[in-house]
């Protein structure tokens, strides 16, 4: 059990951190060629995704360390 | 704890792989690397890449009787949308399932608007579309009794049947005054027998507004204008002057003048200056010049050594003088607009008089014959400061007007009437499928104008009206968009080559 909670906190916070990297990338992306995300992707949908998963971390202690 | 580790670079690994995944799809949307994409557009919900119709007050989006699907009615000419693409394209075929409004149980009205049209924005300083039929109801209805000929998207209508192909027809083409031609250039040279040379300067002292096109006829002279330009500075654009002389349409001679270097709206006009065109040993025939201003360029004079200039579709008449002016034309229907209060006045058309009581509102009329076999007819104007357009040729004096054209297809064409036995077209009909028409319009747009991505549109169905008492209209229920261009591997083999 608490494997797998070690784990599922893991997954959480790579996957906050690849969302960030894609975040900046569309932004970036956008900037050079307008609109060749926003067609495709509702960023801001993305963007309160990413929010969600960021308040998880902070509030939970995700982002800690594990003890050695 | 190594375990730990392994699993978070097994993860990371497998994020990152996805991550990457999302950019090529991405790019793979953006290159669109087979050079073919298509987008819809079905009114219900909002698109990402063919906008909303506009201007809002000339469509109905409400108590449309169309079942559960969202539509939109056209009840004002001309609506605009645009297209964004990731990248050019060389063709468009717009896909387009319309009615027509009279057909709807609810809208029983007569319909007086035969020709529909779409097109691209091909140049934004003079707001020029490159127009192509959805449908023309006058060629629908002529080729049910008429013999028909259709070759390769070209359809020949012979009232009697005189030609076996396309070709024959082109190779011994009948007299000028009995083909209609739509979509269609025959570039046929037209010659005045009876005209004959002079060394006349002509002036033409009326100040025009903005953009105009006129054409002119030389015979073993020179081709010789002078223009004299000036600066509104009323907006903030560069005001450049371009001077273009076509010939069988290409481009053979270009003058240019650059801005005046105020980039300020400061209403300040701004010394005169001049483009002279002299060009010698120029072989007989009819030439256009193309006038390539924005509005805040007046010409304020012309002076020519040519006995013809006559402006195409109209003209801008600058507020400049209080005195009356007198045009001709030998247009069907003209159009009459003015900006300036003062510039409201009675103006006479042919033996018509019509009434401009409002500014920023279009008038019409139908130009009558004057009780005279002759197709010109005088248009008489109190002051100047009016916007004067019509289907034909206008000029300043009688004598001055040529009219190259064959007659259009349109809703100005009598084909009784104007002694028509003959039509050409480019044209392809819409197919009826259940109680929907479903349009192929194919629009070649390697130059069209692109700005931001976006390609911009315009759905032309003269003679709809929004302030008429017709409820009449066009009702949209579908548009797909397939564009088509050079694919991925043939930028690749032409930036080899």
């Amino acid at each position: 059990m608490k494997k797998n909670i070690q784990q599922l906190k893991i997954v959480i916070l790579e996957f906050f951190y690849c969302l960030s990297f894609l975040l900046l990338f569309f932004y970036i992306m956008e900037l050079v060629w307008p609109k060749i995300i926003l067609s495709y992707l509702n960023l801001s949908q993305v963007l309160i995704f990413w929010l969600i998963i960021g308040i998880i971390i902070v509030l939970s202690d995700v982002g800690n360390a594990p003890k050695k | 704890m190594i375990k730990a580790v392994k699993f978070k670079i097994k993860v990371r690994i497998f994020l990152w792989f996805i991550s990457l995944m999302v950019i090529g799809w991405l790019f793979f949307l953006a290159i669109v690397p087979g050079g073919k994409i298509s987008y819809y557009y079905d009114f219900d919900k909002d698109s990402n890449f063919i906008s909303r119709l506009s201007p809002k007050e000339r469509l109905n989006e409400d108590n449309i009787n169309a079942g559960s699907s969202s539509v939109v009615m056209i009840i004002g000419d001309p609506v605009y949308f645009s297209l964004w693409a990731p990248r050019a394209f060389d063709e468009v075929v717009l896909d387009i399932k319309y009615r027509h409004a009279m057909e709807d149980d609810l809208l029983k009205k007569e319909w007086n608007c035969p020709v529909i049209e779409v097109g691209t924005l091909v140049d934004k300083t003079i707001w020029r579309y490159d127009l192509k039929p959805i449908e023309n109801k006058i060629i629908d209805n002529v080729s049910l009794v008429w013999n028909k000929i259709n070759e390769n998207e070209i359809v020949l209508l012979q009232k009697d049947q005189k030609f076996s192909s396309v070709n024959d027809f082109l190779t011994n083409l009948p007299p000028q005054n009995e083909i209609a031609i739509y979509n269609y250039d025959l570039n046929q040279e037209y010659l005045l027998p009876d005209y004959s040379s002079s060394n006349v300067e002509y002036v033409i002292n009326q100040s025009l507004r903005g953009p105009y096109q006129f054409y002119t006829y030389i015979d073993q002279e020179e081709l010789w204008y002078e223009f004299d330009f000036y600066d509104l500075n009323e907006n903030k654009d560069n005001d450049v002057v371009d001077v273009h002389l076509y010939y069988q349409d290409a481009l053979i001679e270009t003058k240019h003048l650059d801005d005046d270097g105020v980039l300020a709206d400061n209403k300040k006009r701004s010394d005169q200056k001049k483009i002279k065109m002299a060009i010698k040993n120029l072989p007989t025939g009819v030439y256009k010049i193309e006038i390539k201003v924005n509005d805040d360029i007046v010409t304020e004079r012309i002076k020519t050594k040519q006995q013809k200039t006559a402006f195409l579709n109209g003209l801008r008449l600058h507020n400049s003088f209080d005195q009356k002016v007198s045009l001709f034309t030998d247009s069907k229907k003209i159009q009459t607009k003015t900006i300036y209060p003062d510039r409201m006045q009675t103006v006479v058309v042919g033996a018509n008089n019509l009434l401009i009581n409002e500014t920023y509102r279009q008038f019409d009329s139908v130009v009558q014959q004057n009780g005279t076999s002759s197709k010109i007819n005088e248009i008489i104007l109190e002051k100047d400061g009016v916007f004067l357009s019509g289907d034909g040729v206008f000029s300043f004096s009688q004598e001055a007007l040529l009219n190259p054209k064959l007659k259009r297809v349109d809703e100005s064409l009598d084909v009784v009437r104007d002694g028509i036995n003959y039509i050409v077209a480019q044209y392809l009909p819409p197919s009826q499928t259940d109680e929907w028409k479903k349009a192929l319009v194919k629009i070649d747009i390697r130059n069209a104008y692109r700005e931001n991505g976006k390609y911009s549109f315009i759905v032309s169905i003269p003679g709809l009206k929004i302030d008429d008492d017709k409820k009449d209209g066009i009702i949209l229920k579908e548009i797909a968009v397939h564009f088509s261009g050079k694919s991925l591997k043939d930028k690749i083999k032409e930036l080899i080559q």
